[in-house]
């Protein structure tokens, strides 16, 4: 038997034995019955960790990278032109290839090369974005590859990075839930199996926030009660207390079962200081104008304000999504669509990484932006207006965290189609932001059914060359 | 890993030159040369950790059964050897890829083989034997152990664990008192609490087997059965959908109906081995007149998993956990990909299995497990679905019969799409759609294949074609003109000189060429050409592979299932399985990819299951049904019982009960487990009679109170010196709190809510596996993905929330303050109040605080004052 994550160690550890009904060191998850043999406390990490917390900005449906981050002259030489010699299969029928209609430039020092959709942050921060240009995925349909960015498998009921990470990091310290999955009206395709938990505990899934509320009190369910007043209700919670002190004085010895009432008791304390601090994490009214102008008052803005006050506040996780459905699906009007999509985002992101860096948090603080795959360099019939998708070859940015910055990582052929120099998987991304997070992927095992389950499956390696 | 035809020559005259000078010199020592060998250059790719091509150098077994492309060494031939060519200089993929050998090492290698490649018999490492694993050994009814001194044995239970007691030396806590077991036995039993009349009428019960009369009266009723057939929900990853499915309707209809059988069954004491069956086999018992129909809906065990997006591998999969890890506690899946690693459990027992579900199937039209009433009403019903289902039934053929017709009318554009086939290597491209007009993929897969056999490619006509289409597009016209220009006696001479005039340039002219030839000859009795492919072959994606006509054929397809399944008069249905026709062996896929299908699976029911059975009629569930419930199987009745241990106490005998493999926890106490499952069987396979031996155990009588020493020499109460206090599970403690605050609908069994404030007991909520309503993942409840052996226990803040703040909540409090009576009587009401809620009479301290906190709180004082109660720890903590 496993000793090591025996109830009793880890009550210890968490000082649960030594802590009073009220005292501090409150925990945000207790596990007080493991259903599975496996260790669920924090996973000391493998390698000094380089960031403490993710933030994924998912740019659901598909960003078309020969317009974003990943520049190919070809496309205007042979402008509705058959690309020669391609045989890739796409899902739907496509035509020639598709110029860009977005222009090219180089940003920064570094020289980094990306359209005008994301000048702004192009402009302050091209030195610190590290762009992988050789991403590849599966299948060129969203649910799969949804499935396969989010969890690492693109069928199976798997857990999502965000609940890996809770399962490595913990969530040790927190008035707010540790895995916030912002989305504003509606749910991505797939929705919750986007940020499940799958095998792993329920509490490790992700919360989801409909960020087209603005109201922080709609935002995250059962934060607010219907008509009673937090204040009214102290006297209530020292009942509760009272109650719960009594009870546990007839439960004196200290087993797990004292440990899960003494645990239970603390969740009680913490639920009431979440409904007031939480709310303050949501409520958005004392930012500072001058910063609210620079995100903007946009959804996009207010959920990256909104994300930055949550990594504050220790949540380990925060994905951002462009919104419900596909945002980024433009099979056809893509000029307008993209240029619209990129524009709601260019800002809030431009501020966001200004407002990390401002307040030291960056450099520990991992930003991926990408999709679930790419588009074609080649018009989608009938409209000739749009691209298919495109999972051979996209690209995806991580910036902060211990990421190389500056950098443009791999390449795709001549015309952005499929990922030919360094060619990184949805497994080695994985892989390499676990690294970054001080985690060896083959080591990060939950137990499960009789197998050591973990993200990559048996996949995956950490990819040098995006590492600072 | 494919050869070069002419390696096999170099090969021996390599070994030729080589070997003879060593033959002569020192002894070729397994041990001493070759070992040494593979361990430092092989066993990286082709070892414990990794098998590149399915291949593992590291013992006898694995070495000598060879890996993807078949045996790797053959005894005695260096040359017919895979292994030894592929390290020679000259191997197009020459091994070790990095630091190739070097002569003296191939050539000893080469020696070693020819010699007859001595490999000494494994020692060391691979799975553990059957004969090995405690769990695989057949139970035998252990003696009743006798204690060295005396301590109050109400069932050879206690004797077990009294033995064990005393061993360690430590203190039992006493027995608890009535009140507290009478609250302990209703959770147990019911999942509910007893009213409080009701606790005071067993403390007033003077006779001496009061306790039995009890226990009686909580298993009467359905609270019990609902209460067990929830835990078996657990097992059997019970959803009320399918998962994610694209176009489709992703509800099960009458998934109720397999939770109401449940229901019945342990309200009935159903006997577990005919419980385990129907829910394998009720079709076949059913057929054979061994089974009712009633049991129909018992397939929903099997037929209710996840549906994977349709994809069916990964169905099967499920299917064979949730039987092997659901019911007997062996992780079998593990061998989908390779053997299993630690158990006897191989991938040919998981791809016997596989095919015995591969073989059974949903019937299109799910069975009645009833006989319809003949009203007019259903006879109203009856005639629109046979409407609906004719207009289905003609869009289907005749999309099938456009397909086949269009095969043949524009064979030119089958041909050349057929082509752009060949270069692609095999995937599995399920999920690819195609545009409305293109050729049918499916049928074109076919058609690949149909053409890519040995048959076809000495065929006159598709002979030929089969070698235009390999044709280079360079030069292509100079290189056709250069192929019929050459010897064509076995080819179709009108073809030839058709072709010929043509004078093709590219593919595509020359399938039009081909295709004005041929289109009229097209045979139209030849049942196995594409172009005849029967309608069957085709799945619904597969023969609507575009968007624009999935559509129309969803739509029509809803209308019948829509009708069936709620139309006016509709009847209830069965989702049951039933074997296919012709039963087909099935084959072992190489790493578990099915496009790579290695050696067939035997038609048995696998050892590691329980005995090796052989399959004789249909899909063989009914013989894997019978395996398992065979009185001498070792697992089922084991992983059974330790289940109902461990609800009795919260934790089993084995603390895990889904893996009673080498890698799962070794039971506490392994005498015990045996014996009750000897003496479950022979008490007639009765969970109710093994619960009232359990419940009566002094055992599982004991109190909380920890005694003293216990927590240094046993602080994980392994060997059960005092019970435990317990946290209710979430669907406990929702209907607890729909209970005392009157609220609760007693109404059972029906479709299930999709209002999760319902009224109902919570496993009437309607489960949907895509979406599983966060606040139930909040209180652990287990994802309904795959076979859930054990529920985690979470305590958080969220958990919290949802008990002060949601409506749920409040409507209970509010219920409960009111059923209470006048808060004015303040102490008139708080006595009801405690009583209701926690099933006592509240201490004269606890009717001052009460009476406190509802005067300084006003008029919401006793709302309030009754969700305290409801979120008090004493409310969800049983002692």
């Amino acid at each position: 038997m496993k000793q090591k994550g025996s109830i009793l160690e880890f009550v210890n550890r968490r000082g649960f034995l030594s802590a009073l009904p009220y005292g501090l060191g409150a925990t945000a998850l207790a596990l007080t019955q493991g259903a599975t043999a496996s260790d669920l406390t924090p996973h000391p990490s493998r390698f000094p960790a380089k960031a403490k917390r993710v933030v994924h900005l998912f740019m659901n449906g598909g960003p078309s990278q020969v317009d974003t981050f990943d520049p190919k002259p070809l496309l205007d030489k042979y402008h509705g032109k058959p690309v020669p010699e391609a045989s890739l299969r796409t899902e739907r029928k496509t035509a020639g290839v598709m110029r860009s209609p977005f222009k090219f430039q180089k940003y920064g020092q570094s020289g980094l090369e990306m359209s005008e959709l994301f000048q702004l942050t192009g402009m302050r921060h091209a030195d610190r974005l590290c762009v992988v240009r050789s991403m590849f995925a599966e299948v060129p349909n969203h649910e799969p590859s949804l499935m396969l960015m989010n969890t690492g498998d693109g069928r199976l009921p798997r857990p999502s990075f965000g609940s890996w990470l809770l399962y490595g990091l913990g969530t040790e310290g927190e008035n707010l839930p540790a895995f916030v999955v912002l989305c504003p009206g509606g749910l991505p395709i797939v929705g919750v199996q986007n940020w499940r938990s799958a095998f792993l505990p329920g509490a490790f899934q992700g919360v989801h926030l409909d960020t087209s509320q603005t109201d922080p009190t709609r935002l995250l369910e059962n934060l607010k009660h219907q008509k009673w007043n937090p204040v009214d209700r102290q006297e209530q919670m020292h009942l509760i207390a009272n109650l719960n002190r009594d009870h546990l004085a007839k439960h004196p010895s200290k087993d797990a079962a004292h440990a899960a009432m003494q645990a239970r008791m603390e969740s009680f304390e913490l639920a009431y200081r979440m409904q007031a601090e939480a709310l303050g994490a949501l409520d958005l009214a004392d930012e500072p104008k001058i910063l609210k102008d620079r995100y903007g008052d946009t959804t996009h803005g207010r959920q990256l304000m909104l994300a930055r006050r949550l990594l504050e506040r220790g949540v380990r996780m925060v994905q951002v999504w462009s919104g419900g459905g596909q945002p980024w699906d433009n099979h056809d009007g893509l000029e307008g669509q993209h240029r619209s999509l990129s524009r709601s985002w260019d800002q809030p992101i431009c501020a966001f990484l200004d407002d990390l860096l401002q307040r030291g948090m960056l450099e520990d603080t991992l930003v991926l932006w990408g999709g679930e795959f790419g588009r074609t360099p080649v018009a989608e019939m009938p409209a000739l207006s749009g691209r298919d998708h495109n999972h051979y070859g996209f690209s995806v940015w991580m910036a902060g965290g211990g990421v190389r910055g500056g950098t443009a990582y791999g390449a795709t052929d001549d015309f952005g189609f499929q990922a030919v120099e360094k060619p990184v998987s949805v497994h080695d991304l994985h892989a390499t932001m676990l690294h970054l997070l001080g985690f060896d992927h083959e080591k990060l095992t939950f137990r499960y059914a009789g197998r050591d389950f973990r993200l990559t499956d048996v996949h995956g390696e950490v990819v040098r060359g995006l590492l600072a | 890993m494919a050869c070069k035809p002419h390696l096999g020559l170099i090969a021996c005259a390599f070994l030729a030159t080589m070997s003879f000078h060593a033959m002569g010199e020192d002894r070729v020592d397994f041990e001493k040369h070759i070992r040494p060998l593979f361990v430092e250059h092989c066993l990286t790719c082709h070892g414990p950790k990794k098998q590149q091509a399915s291949l593992r150098l590291d013992s006898r077994n694995h070495a000598l059964g060879g890996g993807e492309s078949g045996m790797v060494i053959v005894p005695g031939k260096p040359e017919a050897s895979l292994l030894y060519q592929h390290l020679l200089p000259e191997a197009e993929k020459r091994m070790p890829p990095k630091n190739p050998l070097s002569r003296e090492q191939i050539a000893k290698i080469g020696e070693w083989i020819s010699k007859g490649a001595y490999w000494p018999k494994d020692t060391v490492g691979g799975a553990a034997k059957a004969s090995e694993l405690w769990a695989l050994k057949p139970p035998i009814a252990p003696p009743v152990p006798k204690l060295a001194t005396s301590m109050l044995c109400r069932d050879p239970i206690d004797s077990f664990i009294g033995e064990k007691i005393q061993k360690k030396g430590l203190a039992l806590a006493p027995v608890a008192d009535p009140r507290t077991l009478y609250r302990r036995a209703a959770y147990v039993l019911t999942g509910l609490p007893p009213t409080h009349e009701k606790v005071e009428a067993f403390l007033n019960d003077k006779r001496p087997d009061a306790w039995q009369w009890a226990l009686e009266d909580l298993f009467e009723g359905t609270s019990h059965g609902e209460r067990w057939a929830r835990h078996w929900m657990d097992v059997s990853r019970y959803s009320d959908t399918k998962g994610y499915v694209f176009f489709q309707d992703g509800q099960y209809p009458w998934s109720w109906a397999y939770r109401d059988w449940l229901v019945r069954a342990f309200r009935e004491d159903r006997r577990f081995d005919g419980f385990i069956k129907a829910q394998i086999a009720a079709d076949r018992l059913f057929e054979s007149g061994r089974g009712p129909q009633e049991d129909l809906p018992a397939l929903g065990f099997l037929a209710l998993g996840g549906r994977f997006m349709n994809n069916n591998h990964d169905i099967i999969d499920d299917r064979i956990d949730v039987v092997s890890r659901g019911l007997l506690g062996l992780t079998v899946t593990c061998a989908r990909c390779h053997d299993h690693k630690f158990d006897p459990v191989s991938m040919a027992d998981y791809y016997s299995l596989h095919s015995v579900f591969a073989n059974s199937v949903e019937p299109e039209v799910p069975p009645l497990f009833g006989t319809p009433p003949s009203t007019p009403e259903y006879e109203a019903f009856r005639k629109e679905l046979v409407n609906r289902e004719e207009k289905l039934g003609t869009l289907i053929r005749e999309k099938h019969l456009k397909n086949l017709a269009s095969a043949k009318e524009r064979l030119g554009e089958h041909l050349v799409a057929l082509q752009t086939l060949r270069a692609k290597p095999a995937q599995d491209d399920f999920m690819l759609l195609t545009d409305p007009n293109e050729p049918n993929p499916t049928l074109l897969k076919r058609w690949r294949v149909w053409l890519d056999a040995p048959a076809q490619k000495a065929d006159p006509i598709w002979g030929l074609w089969w070698k235009i289409e390999g044709l280079p597009p360079e030069g292509f016209g100079q290189k056709l003109a250069l192929l019929l220009g050459g010897d064509h006696r076995s080819s179709n001479k009108e073809l030839v000189e058709g072709l010929k005039m043509a004078k093709a340039n590219s593919l595509a002219d020359a399938a039009k060429a081909f295709s004005g030839v041929v289109a009229k000859t097209l045979d139209q009795n030849d049942k196995n050409a594409p172009w005849n492919t029967p309608q069957a072959a085709f799945t619904d994606l597969e023969l609507f592979p575009d968007r624009a006509s999935q559509a129309v054929l969803q739509d029509l397809r809803k209308k019948v299932e829509q009708w069936r399944m709620d139309g006016k008069g509709a009847p209830p249905r069965a989702h049951a399985l039933v074997d296919i026709p012709d039963p087909k062996p099935g084959r072992i896929y190489l790493r578990g990819n099915p496009l790579r299908p290695g050696p067939e699976a035997a038609r048995i029911i696998p050892p590691s299951v329980g005995r090796s059975v052989p399959v004789t009629s249909g899909s063989g569930r009914l013989e894997l049904a019978e395996t398992i419930t065979h009185a001498q199987h070792p697992l089922l009745v084991r992983v059974w019982v330790n289940r109902v241990w461990m609800t009795c106490f919260g934790e089993g005998l084995v603390r895990t009960p889904g893996d009673f493999g080498s890698r799962g926890d070794p039971p506490t106490h392994p005498e015990l487990l045996d014996y009750l499952a000897h003496s479950f069987i022979e008490d007639g396979w009765s969970t109710r009679r093994l619960l009232r031996r359990i419940l009566s155990s002094a055992t599982w009588s004991r109190s909380v109170q920890i005694p003293t020493g216990s927590l240094e020499k046993d602080p994980e109460n392994r060997l059960l010196s005092h019970q435990s206090a317990r946290r209710l599970d979430f669907e406990a403690l929702r209907d607890s709190m729909l209970l005392v605050s009157g609220r609760l609908n007693p109404s059972v069994s029906g479709p299930s809510s999709k209002d999760f404030n319902a009224p109902r007991r919570t496993m009437y909520l309607h489960i949907d596996r895509l979406q599983v309503p966060a606040f139930l993942r909040n209180f652990d409840f287990p994802s309904p993905d795959a076979t859930s052996p054990k529920r985690d226990q979470t305590t958080t803040p969220i958990q919290a929330l949802w008990l002060l703040n949601n409506p749920f909540g409040m409507a209970c409090a509010e219920g409960l303050a009111k059923r209470a009576g006048d808060p004015a009587k303040s102490d008139v009401w708080t006595n009801a109040l405690y009583r209701i809620a926690l099933q006592r009479t509240p201490s004269k301290e606890e009717l001052t605080t009460i009476k406190d906190f509802l005067t300084k709180q006003g008029p919401e004082g006793p709302v309030r004052a009754a969700q305290a109660l409801l979120a008090s720890n004493e409310f969800t903590f049983v002692d």
